[in-house]
């Protein structure tokens, strides 16, 4: 169904190409251009237009292949792309978060890029960064963004309490106390329990504990001994009164929020939040720090991936785009536009991110990022984690109960 | 259109003709285009969903085999979907009596004439005009503990509730909630309560007060009697929609924390829509479904026997 429509439709091309070529009286424009539609999420309102721009350059710069962006905005991106799939008018190459690729992949979605890769290209990624989009021994895709997690601190509120940067989890509830006796509205340290990524708010606690998601044997790490203390040092800040009141409805936003406004001694966050600061909080004075450890260094790696889907007719020519937006200079000039983590080895050396030290902190803690598992049931699991971490955090179950129903649920679907 | 016109002939005319035999087949084929157009558009979802709901489904809808009833055993087997049941009868009970116990004495006060009373009519009214999203939203802000303006307003009112944090704990998300559908209910409903109570003859109450009636024995004897039907109807509509009803809840909890707050509509959009598991989700819909054919069932049967009655 899907071919015959793409051959009627590749049919018609070639008519009205050559009917404008024989309007212009230039036989030599190649017959078979290959159009190649490509998808972006848009990050920011520059996303768009960066990529259209780069789409002109290439376009101009041969004949043989014709690149159209598209762009949509993220929240609408799983369902618009799950749509397209399912009718058979899914772009060429698209754009997706890392965590739907897996499914994407085992449900046959995608093509495997492996085979379509020139020589050389994918020793140009930071290892970490593309092991992480391989399922099954094969690579689904490109790294297009790559961030990592800190330690954001309010350096007026520390100085007002006395505090040094806290390094580990010990010296954090140390000086969080210390936060929050400044004043009622002042809390020490936040910590998140709804909406998107409280597991993500988890896991930096779990890694710094020396746990894991997923243990050697490949079943479920949600209730391993590091597990229960990583969910005990959250209860522990929470009980303390060093948090924000109602940890339970606190969302990612909510903490930004409350950090923004002056109101939050230290917030753990990525990389976009210095963007939000600078917009509404010019004056606040911050730093950014490694995550408090207890055993380990760690960080949360998340990348966005993009790849070719499995129903393209040009496959080939879809590599030779990405090949192009991802050289050396064109793949920096994205990274600079929105401020993420350098996925190519070319670009670690750059001062824009070595020198400005609210970026190089990030850069810095790369070598000990980890990443959520690429399984396909992954957003299923992470909501089993998050009911475990809400009744742990509200005393409503003992974390080590909580959590070893999570860890059933997900040996479940790591069995289905 | 040409059958509604054919269809108004004077009454002494409707009297003396009998309908020719091959008339009812000469209806029948007027009404057939909409017929078929109405089982097209309402039937073939349902088809749709009962057919993913014995099928095994990837996450992009394409259907990869038959599955019998195992996806209803897999939805049964769900504490949470049991979890989600328990808590959609609170909701619906609470919301739906809530709405009730507010709406007659709002209705009744609304009959009554005063000044200003269409000011007051449109006031009540108004939480219809605001889509729900927007009102669930408005209302999170409210709630928020930092920020929102509820905390303030106790707080200078010397109460202890500064940076209170309302939807922290299932309990208190759910009763603000359940607040916010009957808030945005009453509208419907005083609606259907104020058309009953112009139903009801002014003159029963002249009879009753020649009689000595008090004014508490009027509401008692007549008027709650005479909205019996009105009740029904509109407790049996509300029970259909608030079932159903998406926004408030997603929007101000997402169904947390813990799952607290999730009714069978979030457990369902969960499942299809972050899950991909689409099989589960249409098995759940179907059961869904079916209690709520039920009602729909009552409904007809109420409106059924007011209608005789009149």
């Amino acid at each position: 169904m899907h071919k015959k429509m793409s051959s009627r439709s590749r049919a018609a091309a070639i008519v009205i190409a050559s009917t404008a070529a024989f309007a212009i009286t230039a036989p030599q424009i190649a017959l078979a251009k290959d159009t190649v539609r490509v998808r972006f999420a848009e990050y920011s309102t520059k996303t768009g237009p960066f990529f259209k721009d780069l789409a002109a350059q290439f376009n101009a710069s041969q004949d043989d292949i014709e690149v159209v962006v598209e762009h949509l905005p993220w929240p609408e991106m799983q369902q618009q792309l799950i749509t397209d799939i399912s009718a058979g008018t899914a772009p060429d190459i698209s754009h997706m978060a890392t965590r739907w690729m897996a499914g994407f992949a085992v449900d046959g979605a995608l093509a495997p890029i492996d085979d379509l890769m020139s020589d050389g290209f994918a020793e140009t990624f930071v290892p970490t960064f593309l092991d992480l989009q391989k399922v099954d021994g094969q690579t689904w895709g490109l790294p297009i963004a790559a961030s990592a997690r800190g330690m954001f601190y309010n350096k007026d509120l520390l100085a007002q309490a006395g505090v040094e940067v806290p390094t580990t989890w010990e010296e954090t509830l140390a000086a969080a106390e210390k936060i929050s006796a400044l004043s009622d509205e002042i809390y020490g340290i936040g910590v998140q329990g709804s909406g998107l990524d409280t597991e993500g708010y988890w896991f930096y606690s779990l890694w710094t504990h020396g746990g894991d998601i997923m243990d050697d044997d490949g079943r479920s790490g949600f209730a391993s001994d590091a597990a229960v203390a990583a969910t005990q040092n959250y209860i522990d800040l929470i009980k303390a009164g060093v948090t924000q009141p109602g940890v339970l409805s606190s969302n990612r936003e909510d903490l930004q929020n409350l950090f923004t406004a002056g109101k939050l001694g230290i917030v753990l966050s990525g990389p976009w939040l210095n963007a939000q600061l600078a917009d509404e909080a010019p004056d606040l004075d911050y730093g950014i720090a490694e995550i408090p450890i207890t055993t380990d260094r760690a960080t949360y790696g998340v990348t966005d991936t993009i790849s070719i889907l499995a129903d393209s007719d040009v496959k080939e020519s879809a590599m030779e785009v990405l090949e192009f937006f991802f050289n050396d200079e064109n793949r920096l000039a994205f990274g600079k536009n929105e401020g993420f983590v350098p996925v190519l080895n070319s670009m670690s050396n750059e001062p824009y991110f070595t020198e400005d030290p609210n970026m190089a902190v990030f850069l810095d803690m790369s070598p000990v990022a980890k990443f959520a598992p690429l399984v396909p049931q992954w957003e299923e699991m992470a909501e089993s984690l998050k009911s475990a971490l809400a009744k742990s955090y509200s005393g409503e179950e003992d974390p080590a109960v909580a959590l070893t129903a999570a860890a059933e649920k997900m040996n479940a679907l790591l069995d289905e | 259109m040409s059958a509604m016109t054919s269809s108004k002939p004077t009454p002494a005319t409707t009297k003396a003709t009998r309908p020719r035999p091959g008339q009812g087949f000469s209806n029948l084929a007027f009404i057939l285009p909409s017929i078929l157009l109405s089982f097209v558009i309402i039937g073939y979802p349902i088809f749709e969903v009962v057919r993913m709901a014995v099928s095994d489904v990837n996450r992009f809808g394409k259907i990869q085999g038959f599955e019998g009833l195992g996806n209803f055993f897999k939805v049964f087997e769900d504490p949470i979907f049991i979890q989600s049941t328990y808590q959609t009868i609170i909701w619906t009970v609470s919301v739906v009596g809530g709405t009730v116990l507010i709406a007659i004495p709002v209705a009744i006060i609304l009959n009554e004439d005063f000044h200003g009373r269409s000011i007051a009519r449109t006031i009540v009214l108004l939480p219809w005009a605001v889509s729900l999203a927007m009102t669930a939203l408005v209302w999170r802000f409210v709630v928020n503990g930092d920020f929102g303006t509820l905390n303030l307003a106790l707080t200078q009112l010397g109460l202890p509730f500064n940076n209170h944090p309302w939807l922290a704990t299932a309990t208190s998300a759910f009763t603000i909630e359940i607040l916010v559908g009957i808030l945005v209910s009453i509208p419907f409903t005083v609606t259907i309560i104020l058309g009953g109570l112009t139903s009801i003859p002014v003159t029963l109450y002249e009879a009753a007060a020649m009689d000595g009636a008090t004014k508490w024995q009027s509401l008692t004897r007549i008027t709650i009697p005479m909205l019996k039907p009105f009740l029904q109807i509109a407790i049996v509509l509300n029970v259909i929609y608030v079932f159903n009803s998406f926004p408030i809840i997603w929007i101000m909890t997402n169904g947390g924390p813990a799952n607290g707050t999730d009714i069978l509509i979030t457990y369902v959009y969960k499942q299809a829509f972050a899950f991909g598991k689409l099989d589960i989700a249409a098995a759940a819909s179907v059961m869904m479904f079916l209690v709520l054919l039920g009602f729909s069932v009552l409904y007809l049967f109420m409106t059924r026997q007011l209608a005789e009655r009149n």
